[in-house]
Parts: structure tokens; C-alpha cells; sequence
């Protein structure tokens, strides 16, 4: 019996012998991180695939590891649910519903806002700016920002990440003020504090800008020194210099969102047309028209676009909480629609209970699990 | 009718398919456009038995994807969850033999049939331990145990 047993592992043994290398990353690419981490001990060999750059790189961007994360927040509590963006090939549409995690964020003050995810990080504004891995769970919250004067008083933050050195970044400018210098944190690096950056194109920010950090660039809508015309600011983390891009003449761009990797202004109004950055040193932009996915249902005005999923998924979440108690992703490719119902959170039944209104919602696109250590 | 592909296994067995069935494999798709299937394609790595259960797999869901098409009409947003059928029928469809399982991963990687690949990669490595992985894989160990207790510290959190 025993004879017979070790025949046969060692006939199976012949054949798995010739696994190739190949297949070792194929299989490691659709692991997650936590397996990864843990078969890097098998062998060398699956050790240096592991810690290979370009595997790396691959790995995070594996458009099927991206997720929507959705986060409903109140003061410091946190309840987060993602929704996996990779659709599979259905042409279905369909309705399912969400559970929740529940985080704890200490040294909390109310209504705070937040940046987009950036390489699995993500930014809280507070009294101190919070960092948040929601992968590790870890917050960490940052030294306080030297405010040279006054008009320092309210601040925009912005989170970039730098795919050269690997380095995530937070930009700190005035709010609603012509800024000189801004102030710049570097995660991680050995002597932790704000260091003071010139910026080389004097622009006067927007209370309600938002950053979008790609291919280690950030972009956010300003106004130059003098004028009321938008313009776009992009930041290169990685050298910290400034610079103005021109939106297209006679548009009136209005938000920033990430498009299939690249940046698109919309519209507040009117999302029928929108521009796509072709090239940042011409000021070259191309326009993309789309259909409403909502038809003539009304329902255009309950929902807010927030975003597009890698795959080109429309993300709209409700902007009250008041009756609509669910996200809705868009494929217009399918025109097949997926829809999200925020039902119980963790131990809480609030939502049950008609008391998510009380809630802030956070949707993050394009989110990816990261084991950062903060 | 259809046009038929013929597939020959590594001990010469023949396999009559529809075309839209070896579409599924993107190495056939690249032959079929490159006109060289005439004759048959010899697949001298895939035995009957895998490739019999590769065949099953993509005739599932050439036809799951037909069904869909047919519905697509369909654009209730309240709709359910009809892909819960084909998922369901992936997790049978894997209840093999290790064996088995190791040569449909080997084939689905040389036909590159993405699906089947993630598939039988996922339930390959799910819930194993490195010491397991070593054992089927036949992986020797090449760290010395200090070096594995060394690697193993740097990736702790993975362990807890």
C-alpha cells in the first residue's frame, strides 16, 4: 500500500518538476498580497519573482485588485465596504448588498474631508492631517502644519505617490489665497516633517478642489493670480516643481476625475461632453461626448458621478441619504448596470434604521490593497 | 452549421469542437486568424483526460455568454445576480484530483484561457502552506534555516 502510494507521487512529481517560471507569476499575480508575502519562503527562486519591480508593479495594477471602497463615516467611526470593479464578462445587470467593516480613527474631528485613494493610501483632512491604510487598518496622524501666517488658516491637502521611489507624498496649500510656498510630508522617510516647497506658478486655490494623483503627477483646478477662469495646477511629486494647464477654450470645467488612466474635466451641469488631457506641455485636450445612463428617468439629479472605474465604469453615489440607500455602477459599454445597497453595518443598525443620513459618504475608486507600514 | 475545430491529444486522440469553443483559447484564436488549423491541431502537452474537462470548461461558457447576450435586453437595474449560476458551476467544475487540476492549470496556461487560469490557480494555492506548496510543486528548499527564518521575520505579518 505504502509502495503503491509513493508510485504514484513520484509519477505526479515527474510532471510538476517542469513548472515553469512563467507559470509561477501567473499563479503569484492572481494571489493576494498576504499569500504573496507567505510563499516568498517556498524557495530563491519564488523569492526573486516576488521581490521583482516589474512583477510588483504588475501585481498593484492588476485592474482585477482595483476596488471601489465606500466609506460612510461619522466623527471617527468608519464603516467600509468594496466592491470588486472587475466585472467578469456579464452583460447582466444586477443588484446585491454590502456589509460593513467597522474602523476606528482616533484624534478625530467632525466633518472632515478627504483625498482620493492614491496607491492605497488615503488622506483625511482633521485638526492634524490622518492617513489611513484601510487594507492594514493603521491611521497615523501627522505633525502639525507650520502655518506661516494667518491666511494659512484653512487648508487643501492633496496625496501623490511617486512610482519611481515608491514614496507617497502630502501637499499642504492655503485655501482660497495666492500661495507662494506650500508645505510637503514625505511618508516614510527618516526625518519626518513638513518642508517648505516654492511653487514656481503663483495660482489662487479653490475651496472645493480636489486632487487627482496620476502617473505621479497631481492635478487640481485653480484660478491664476488674476481672472476667474479655471485652470489646472499639476504637481510632479517626484521633482516638486509646478505647473499650468490650460483647459480648452469656452470650457467650463468644473471637476477632475481620473478616466481610464488619464485626466478628464467635467462639467457640473452638463457631463454630455467632457475633455480628456492629451498632452500637458501643448495644453492639448480631446473631448469624449456621452449618453446620460440614466435616460429620461430623472433620476440624474439624486446621483452624483464620482468617478470612473479603470474599466471605464461610471460610479454614481446618491448625493442626499435621505431615500436612496445604494451606489450604482454604469457600463456603458453593456449599458448593464450594477447597484450596491448599503444594508446592515457591521453591529450597527443604523442603517436599518433610516440613520445613515447622520453618515458622510467617501466613495474611492481605483482602490488598491496596500501592506504600506505607517 | 458551425465550422469545427479538431483538437489531438497528447496520445493522438481526436476532439471535434465548434469553432466558438476554441475561440475561447487565445493561442487557437491566433491560429484560427493565422489560417493554420487545417488538419487538426496537435496539442502534444494535453492529455485526453484534460482535455476533455479544458473542452467542458469552454463550451460552459461559450453558452453562458450566449444566454447573456440573449438577455441583454434586459436593463432592470434591480435585476439579480444571474452570474451566481456559472460561479457555482466553476466550483464544481475544479472538485478534481490535484493531478488534474495541475495539468488543466498547465493547459489553460498554454492555450491562455484567462478564466480557466485564474480559476485553477486560486483553488491550486487556496488555504496551502509554504511547506504544503513545496510538496506539490516538488519545490526543494533552498534556504538554509536561517535564511528561511530570516525571509520568514521579514514577511511576519503574512503568517499571523
Amino acid at each position: 500500500m505504502e509502495h503503491r502510494k509513493k508510485a504514484k507521487t513520484d509519477d505526479y512529481g515527474k510532471r510538476t518538476q517542469s513548472l515553469p517560471t512563467d507559470l509561477i507569476t501567473e499563479i503569484l499575480l492572481r494571489l493576494p498580497e498576504k499569500s504573496v508575502a507567505r510563499f516568498s519562503c517556498v524557495s530563491k527562486l519564488w523569492s526573486s519573482i516576488t521581490t521583482d519591480p516589474s512583477f510588483i508593479s504588475s501585481f498593484e495594477t492588476r485592474s482585477s485588485r482595483q476596488r471601489l471602497l465606500l466609506c460612510l463615516q461619522k466623527g471617527g467611526e468608519l464603516f467600509v465596504s468594496s466592491i470588486p470593479q472587475h466585472t467578469q464578462n456579464s452583460n447582466m445587470s444586477y443588484s446585491s448588498s454590502l456589509s460593513f467593516d467597522h474602523h476606528h480613527m482616533t484624534k478625530f474631528k467632525a466633518s472632515s474631508s478627504s483625498t482620493e485613494s492614491v496607491h492605497g493610501l488615503i488622506c483625511f483632512e482633521s485638526e492634524n492631517p490622518i492617513v489611513w491604510n484601510p487594507s492594514t487598518r493603521q491611521f497615523v496622524t501627522l505633525p502639525t502644519i507650520p502655518k506661516p501666517c494667518k491666511s494659512w488658516k484653512e487648508t487643501i491637502l492633496f496625496l501623490g505617490y511617486d512610482p519611481i521611489e515608491g514614496k507617497h507624498k502630502v501637499v499642504c496649500i492655503p485655501d482660497g489665497k495666492t500661495c507662494y510656498v506650500c508645505r510637503v510630508y514625505t511618508l516614510g522617510s527618516v526625518q519626518e516633517s513638513w518642508r517648505t516647497v516654492k511653487i514656481n506658478h503663483k495660482h489662487r486655490s479653490s475651496w472645493d478642489t480636489v486632487g487627482r494623483c496620476i502617473n505621479g503627477v497631481i492635478y487640481y483646478l485653480t484660478f491664476p493670480c488674476q481672472g476667474d477662469d479655471y485652470i489646472v495646477m499639476s504637481f510632479d511629486v517626484r521633482s516638486e516643481k509646478f505647473n499650468m494647464i490650460k483647459l480648452p477654450s469656452g470650457f467650463c470645467g468644473h471637476f477632475l476625475v481620473t478616466y481610464k488612466g488619464r485626466l478628464a474635466c467635467f462639467n457640473r451641469y452638463d457631463h454630455s461632453r467632457f475633455w480628456i488631457l492629451e498632452d500637458a506641455q501643448k495644453h492639448k485636450w480631446s473631448s469624449q461626448d456621452i449618453l446620460s445612463p440614466f435616460g429620461d428617468c430623472g433620476m440624474e439629479t439624486d446621483f452624483n458621478l464620482t468617478g470612473f472605474t479603470h474599466a471605464g465604469e461610471f460610479i454614481y453615489v446618491p448625493n442626499t441619504f435621505r431615500h436612496l440607500f445604494y451606489t450604482l455602477l454604469y457600463d456603458p459599454v453593456r449599458n448593464s448596470w450594477r447597484r450596491f445597497e448599503f444594508k446592515e453595518m457591521a453591529g450597527d443598525k443604523s442603517v436599518s434604521n433610516g440613520l445613515v443620513r447622520e453618515y458622510r459618504l467617501h466613495a474611492f475608486p481605483n482602490h488598491i490593497d496596500s501592506q504600506i507600514s505607517l | 452549421m458551425s465550422k469545427k475545430i479538431i483538437f489531438e491529444s497528447s496520445e493522438g486522440e481526436s476532439f471535434e469542437v465548434d469553432e466558438a469553443v476554441a475561440l475561447e483559447c487565445q493561442t487557437i484564436k491566433n491560429m484560427i486568424e493565422d489560417d493554420c488549423t487545417d488538419g487538426g491541431i496537435p496539442l502534444a502537452n494535453v492529455n485526453s483526460a484534460t482535455l476533455t474537462k479544458v473542452i467542458d470548461y469552454c463550451k460552459k461558457h461559450v453558452e453562458a455568454a450566449a444566454a447573456a447576450e440573449a438577455n441583454a435586453g434586459d436593463k432592470d437595474i434591480y435585476g439579480a445576480n444571474k452570474d451566481i449560476e456559472l460561479k457555482t458551476w466553476d466550483e464544481e467544475f475544479v472538485k478534481v484530483d490535484q493531478p488534474l487540476l495541475f495539468d488543466l492549470m498547465l493547459a489553460a496556461n498554454f492555450l491562455i484561457i484567462p478564466g480557466l487560469l485564474d480559476l485553477t490557480c486560486k483553488t491550486m494555492m487556496r488555504g496551502k502552506t509554504v511547506l504544503q506548496i513545496r510538496e506539490i510543486f516538488h519545490i526543494k528548499k533552498d534556504y538554509t534555516d536561517a535564511e528561511e527564518a530570516e525571509v520568514r521575520k521579514e514577511n511576519a505579518w503574512a503568517f499571523e
